[in-house]
C-alpha cells in the first residue's frame, strides 16, 4: 500500500490497475524448465505398487476332480427266484424284496393294460426290478393318496386361518386391554392408579331436570386422596365414572364439583351427576376407570364399589 | 439259471399309460372349469375400501335400526332455510350455503353410553358431512345416548337441493383418527325421497328452523 496522500478524500475509487486488491488475483509464478522433446523414455512396466497378481502365460493348473459316478453293477435276474441257493452275503435291501410275497398283488394292477403287455407268469413270481434303480415300493392306494391330499389342504388351511386370527387377537388385545374390575365394599377407600377413592354419598340429587320423566339424577359424593404428586392430576384430569346396575348396564356420572387443588395425603370432595332410570336409582353401583375413554370401552383397571 | 420270457418287459410306471380320449375330454373340461372357477372367485374378494367399510344395518323411516352399540330410528326430515339457535344467552342464526336438510333422530344405547355422529349419503355416492354452520351442541352429536329411555335430536347438513332424492342419513359412533376400534356399525336410513318429493320437500322449507343447544 502506499503512502497517505494529501489528495486522498477518503472516498472509495476504483483501485489502479496495477495496486493489489482483493479481487486481484496472485501472481502467477512460472514453473521450472522441464524437458517435453524427445518425451522421455517410458517408465519400466512393473513400478506400481498396486498388488494386482500377474497373469501368468499358459493354461491354469489342472484341478483335481470327483470323479464320475460308478454305476453298481446290476444284479442279475435270476437272482431273485433262486433265493434258495443264493448264499445270504446279498446287500439288504435286496435280500427284504423277495421275503414278502407279491404275487397275488401284483394280479390286479388297474394301469396295466393286459393287451400291449401280456403277461404268461403272474403267478409265478415277481416282476424283475429295472437295472440300476431303486427297490420299488408298493404303491398307494388311491383312497389314501387322496385323503392325504385332502388332509394336507384342510390341515393347511386350518393352521393358516388359525394364525391369523391368532394374530389379530393378540393384536386387539394388545389395543383394548381387557378389563379388569376390583370389587370392593362401598364403605372401604380403594386406590386406583396413583390416587385413593372413598364414596361419601350416593343420592337422589336435589334439583332434577326433569325433561324426561323416566330418569332421576343421582349425586355421587367421592373423596379422593393423591397419595403421590402424579395422584394430583385426577383434579384436571378426572377419571372415568359410571354407575352400573346388576345387568351390566352403565350410565355416565360426570364430575360436577372438583376441588380447586389436590395436595398428597389429604382428601379432596368430588361431585358427580349421573342420570339413571328411576326405578334403578337405588340400586346403581359406582365404577371408576382410569379415563372416560376406557370406562366408554370398558377396557383396563377399574374400580366397582358395590353398595 | 433259465432265463425268464418276461424279463425283458421294461416295468409298467416307465410306459406311458394309454389313457382313452374321453376321459381326456373329461379331465381337460374339469380343469378348464376348475380355472374358470378360481378366476371368477378372484372378482369376489372385496377391495380395501370395502373391506374397511363398516357394517351397515339399513332401515326406513321412523323404523328403528339396531346396532350393536345403539338403536336409532329417524323420526322426521325437513328443510330450512336458515337454523336459528337459541342459547342460554342470546341466539345465533345459521344460514346455509344451499339449503340445511334438518333430520331428527332418535336413539337409545342397549348397554353403554355413547355419541352418535352423522352424514349424509347421496345416491350417486357422494358424502356430506353434518354442517359446521350449526354449533354442535344444538344437534344430537353432542348429548349422550344412554340405555333405558330414547333421547332425540336434530343434524343439519348443507346440501345441494339436487342431492337429496336417494339420499341416506347414516348415523354412527364416530371413530377415532388415531386409536381405538375402527370398524363401528353404523346405521342407515334411506328418507325414500324421489326426485318430486324432494322437491316438494324443498319447496316447502321453513325459513327459520328454532333449536336450542
Amino acid at each position: 500500500m502506499s503512502d497517505r496522500d494529501p489528495g486522498d478524500t477518503g472516498v472509495w475509487r476504483h483501485p489502479a490497475a496495477g495496486e493489489p486488491s482483493w479481487f486481484t488475483p496472485p501472481r502467477r509464478v512460472p514453473r521450472p524448465d522441464a524437458r517435453v522433446w524427445p518425451p522421455p523414455e517410458q517408465e519400466a512396466r512393473s513400478t506400481s505398487t498396486v498388488p494386482i497378481p500377474a497373469v501368468q502365460d499358459g493354461p491354469a493348473p489342472r484341478r483335481r476332480t470327483w470323479p464320475p459316478p460308478v454305476p453298481e453293477p446290476a444284479p442279475p435276474f435270476e437272482r431273485a427266484p433262486a433265493r434258495e441257493t443264493a448264499p445270504e452275503t446279498a446287500p439288504s435291501r435286496e435280500s427284504a424284496a423277495p421275503r414278502r410275497e407279491p404275487a397275488p398283488r401284483r394280479e390286479p394292477a388297474p394301469r396295466r393294460e393286459p393287451a400291449s403287455a401280456p403277461e404268461p407268469a403272474t403267478g409265478q413270481a415277481e416282476e424283475p426290478e429295472p437295472a440300476g434303480s431303486r427297490r420299488r415300493r408298493r404303491p398307494m392306494p388311491r383312497s389314501a393318496k387322496v385323503g392325504l391330499r385332502l388332509f394336507g389342504a384342510a390341515g393347511l388351511a386350518v393352521a393358516l386361518i388359525g394364525v391369523l386370527g391368532y394374530d389379530e387377537l393378540r393384536r386387539y388385545e394388545l389395543q383394548h386391554p381387557p378389563a379388569q374390575v376390583r370389587h370392593i365394599p362401598q364403605v372401604r377407600p380403594a386406590t386406583l392408579g396413583n390416587a385413593e377413592w372413598r364414596v361419601v354419598s350416593m343420592a337422589p340429587a336435589a334439583d332434577q331436570d326433569d325433561d324426561i320423566a323416566e330418569r332421576l339424577m343421582v349425586q355421587v359424593d367421592l373423596e379422593a386422596t393423591a397419595l403421590n404428586d402424579e395422584g394430583t392430576f385426577v383434579v384436571t384430569t378426572p377419571p372415568g365414572f359410571l354407575l352400573t346396575d346388576a345387568a351390566g348396564r352403565a350410565w355416565l356420572a360426570q364430575v360436577w364439583k372438583a376441588p380447586e387443588k389436590l395436595v398428597p395425603g389429604t382428601p379432596g370432595r368430588f361431585s358427580l351427576l349421573g342420570a339413571v332410570p328411576r326405578e334403578l336409582a337405588g340400586q346403581v353401583e359406582l365404577e371408576v376407570w382410569p379415563t372416560e375413554l376406557q370406562a366408554l370401552d370398558a377396557s383396563g383397571e377399574a374400580l366397582h364399589f358395590d353398595r | 439259471m433259465t432265463t425268464r420270457p418276461a424279463a425283458p418287459e421294461s416295468p409298467p410306471a416307465a410306459t406311458p399309460a394309454k389313457v382313452p380320449v374321453w376321459r381326456r375330454l373329461v379331465a381337460a373340461v374339469a380343469g378348464l372349469a376348475l380355472v374358470a372357477a378360481a378366476v371368477y372367485v378372484r372378482s369376489l374378494t372385496l377391495t380395501p375400501d370395502q373391506l374397511d367399510d363398516p357394517i351397515t344395518a339399513s332401515g326406513g323411516m321412523s323404523q328403528e335400526v339396531d346396532t350393536d352399540l345403539f338403536s336409532a330410528r329417524l323420526e322426521r326430515v325437513e328443510f330450512a332455510r336458515s337454523v336459528l339457535v337459541k342459547k342460554e344467552f342470546g341466539t345465533d342464526r345459521a344460514t346455509p350455503g344451499q339449503v340445511f336438510l334438518v333430520a331428527k333422530v332418535g336413539a337409545t344405547a342397549p348397554r353403554r353410553p355413547i355419541q352418535l355422529h352423522s352424514h349424509l349419503l347421496t345416491a350417486d355416492g357422494l358424502r356430506f358431512a353434518a354442517s359446521d354452520r350449526v354449533p354442535d351442541t344444538a344437534t344430537l352429536a353432542w348429548r349422550w345416548i344412554q340405555p333405558g329411555w330414547w333421547r332425540s335430536g336434530y343434524y343439519f347438513f348443507d346440501v345441494p337441493a339436487d342431492k337429496v332424492a336417494g339420499a341416506r342419513v347414516v348415523v354412527s359412533k364416530q371413530e377415532h383418527t388415531l386409536y381405538g376400534d375402527q370398524f363401528y356399525a353404523e346405521a342407515a336410513f334411506d328418507m325414500g325421497l324421489d326426485a318430486a318429493g324432494a322437491r316438494r320437500l324443498v319447496g316447502a322449507a321453513k325459513d327459520v328452523f328454532e333449536v336450542s343447544g
